[in-house]
């Protein structure tokens, strides 16, 4: 079984986390735009 | 000469002043409720209240003048 | 006679007999004036008293010793269900070493069925989502950035814990007290470490309840006068169809549950709430969501969590490490929300004010208030009210978005085999 340290868990975590969060975020503004666009 | 526009969507709970009223710049004129929170409306300039032009009661928006100022 | 006599005087006797006085100790004692301070928290100064009031009144009685209400979420009991009876009777299963038989207790039979697989919740959050409008959020989209930003309290949160020493497993729980969102700190700590629900989920719906105390400070610190003064009008908004508001959680839910498919029971429980609030097919479902069903897994979710909290379990350091980060964590949500939003002023042409970044925690509605009545302090012409709560709402999402994204990594991170267990 592979072991990871503590820290190296944490920014690991938190980096590839943070950007997942703020990409799929981008994609629904993204999303939510296209669906105004089709509002009228 | 100034409208008071509300500031935002909500209804009109009450308004606290009467026509012609001195009333100062960021005096409380009328409250408002939104998002079952009750906010000040505040006067944008010094002047006179000239007229009321909404009622107590309705549900108002940004476009709706609420009172005149001069 | 002589027969009761000597069984009455009997130390033995008396031992068991006052039980519940002969088996109380000091722990049992903090733990129940805990409780006390809960419910007096609840119900004499109103912070979250819906939650708190349940909470405390389990902790009292777990804390009772021998009532055996509850066994679970502690290792070392066996429940006396005869299939398994019979199996280590003939050896087949042999029971853990130490572990005593049990009677399922009432609020075991409670945190099997609700706590223990995540159920309350998300029942929970079907409520939350019937309850929230997500208009003024879809007026302007691109302020979901900011519910993103408000949630780097979290990462934050969990360097810290790790740092300090807590294990991998319990500082994820830890961390997420910085989604300033009870369901989802509660969802996560049953999820990856039960042992800790209690101090976590005391912790977090008590600084939740404390958003408008601790959060002003915060942001009077990160932003100057002048930043705090400016006026956002209302003309930037596009107003939305009713169309845009029921398509928004089918697309939410379809694009997020791609990106993090190990969030569905979250965001999908969430956007099925909103959904049924905006198709206005179902005004029924929609008033059971928000009313009674959110009401009785409200009151089972608060009892049982209370009842976890055990005094060998909660009184210890770690516990007080739990509050501290857990603080820490919303204040840095508050400082990464605004300075987020500074961020976004750099690249965008129309500007915001900064003050509504900090809304971008979950901590609905009581954030966007705090946010309009500091702009409002500042300058009484500036009314941030409705922007806020497009970015409270946007915290919503974000906080279940990034709840969602590290059961994901975590998970795979499980699946590669990598050891994450508690030593």
């Amino acid at each position: 079984m592979e072991v990871i340290d503590n820290m190296s868990f944490g920014w690991l975590l938190t980096i590839v986390g943070g950007t997942m969060t703020m990409c799929s975020l981008g994609v629904l503004i993204l999303v939510v735009t296209i669906l105004k666009k089709f509002q009228n | 000469m100034a409208n008071v526009n509300a500031p935002m969507a909500g209804k009109l709970l009450s308004i606290d002043v009467k026509a012609g009223d001195k009333v100062k710049k960021n005096d409380p004129v009328a409250t408002l409720e939104a998002m079952k929170m009750q906010i000040k409306v505040f006067a944008p300039a010094d002047g006179t209240v000239a007229e009321i032009k909404a009622e107590a009661g309705a549900n108002i928006d940004p476009s709706v003048v609420i009172m005149t100022l001069e | 006679m002589n027969e009761i006599m000597q069984v009455i005087t009997s130390n033995d006797f008396l031992y068991n007999v006052f039980g519940g006085f002969t088996h109380f100790g000091w722990q049992a004692a903090v733990m129940l004036i805990i409780g006390g301070v809960l419910i007096y928290l609840g119900v004499a100064k109103d912070y979250e008293p819906l939650l708190l009031v349940p909470i405390g009144f389990g902790c009292i009685l777990a804390n009772l010793p021998l009532t055996e209400l509850i066994h679970v979420p502690r290792e070392g009991y066996v429940f006396n269900d005869s299939i398994r009876e019979l199996l280590a009777a003939s050896g087949l299963l042999p029971l853990a070493e130490g572990a005593r038989v049990v009677n399922e207790g009432i609020l075991d039979v409670l945190y099997n069925a609700g706590i223990a697989n995540e159920l309350f919740p998300c029942l929970l959050f079907i409520g939350i989502g019937a309850m929230t409008d997500f208009g003024p959020l879809l007026q302007n989209p691109r302020i979901l950035l900011l519910g993103g930003a408000g949630q780097f309290g979290i990462f934050l949160t969990l360097i810290l814990a790790l740092a300090i020493g807590y294990e991998k497993l319990e500082a994820i729980c830890i961390a997420i007290i910085g989604a300033c969102d009870g369901p989802t700190s509660i969802f996560i700590t049953s999820m990856f470490n039960p042992a800790l629900l209690g101090p976590i989920s005391v912790a977090a719906y008590s600084y939740m309840s404390l958003v408008p105390i601790i959060q002003p400070p915060v942001m009077k610190l990160c932003t100057s006068k002048k930043e705090r003064e400016m006026i956002m009008s209302y003309e930037m908004l596009q107003p939305v169809t009713q169309r845009t508001k029921l398509l928004f959680p089918i697309v939410v839910t379809i694009v997020t549950l791609l990106i993090a498919p190990s969030g569905g029971a979250l965001m999908g429980t969430l956007m099925f709430g909103n959904f049924l609030r905006e198709c206005g097919a179902v005004g029924r479902l929609v008033q059971a969501a928000e009313n009674e069903i959110a009401s009785i897994t409200t009151l089972f979710l608060g009892l049982t969590v209370g009842s976890t909290m055990n005094g060998d379990v909660f009184l210890t350091a770690k516990t007080l490490g739990i509050f501290a980060l857990g603080f820490i964590a919303i204040c840095g949500d508050t400082a990464f929300g605004v300075f987020g939003a500074k961020l976004m002023n750099l690249f965008s042409k129309v500007k915001i004010n900064p003050l509504i970044g900090a809304a971008g925690i979950s901590a609905f509605p009581m954030s966007a208030r705090v946010v309009h009545k500091v702009g409002n302090e500042a300058n009484p012409q500036s009314y941030l009210l409705m922007h806020a709560m497009g970015v409270n709402t946007g915290g919503q999402i974000g906080s279940v978005l990034t709840a969602s994204v590290m059961i994901a990594v975590i998970g795979a991170l499980q699946t590669m085999g990598v050891d994450l267990t508690i030593n």
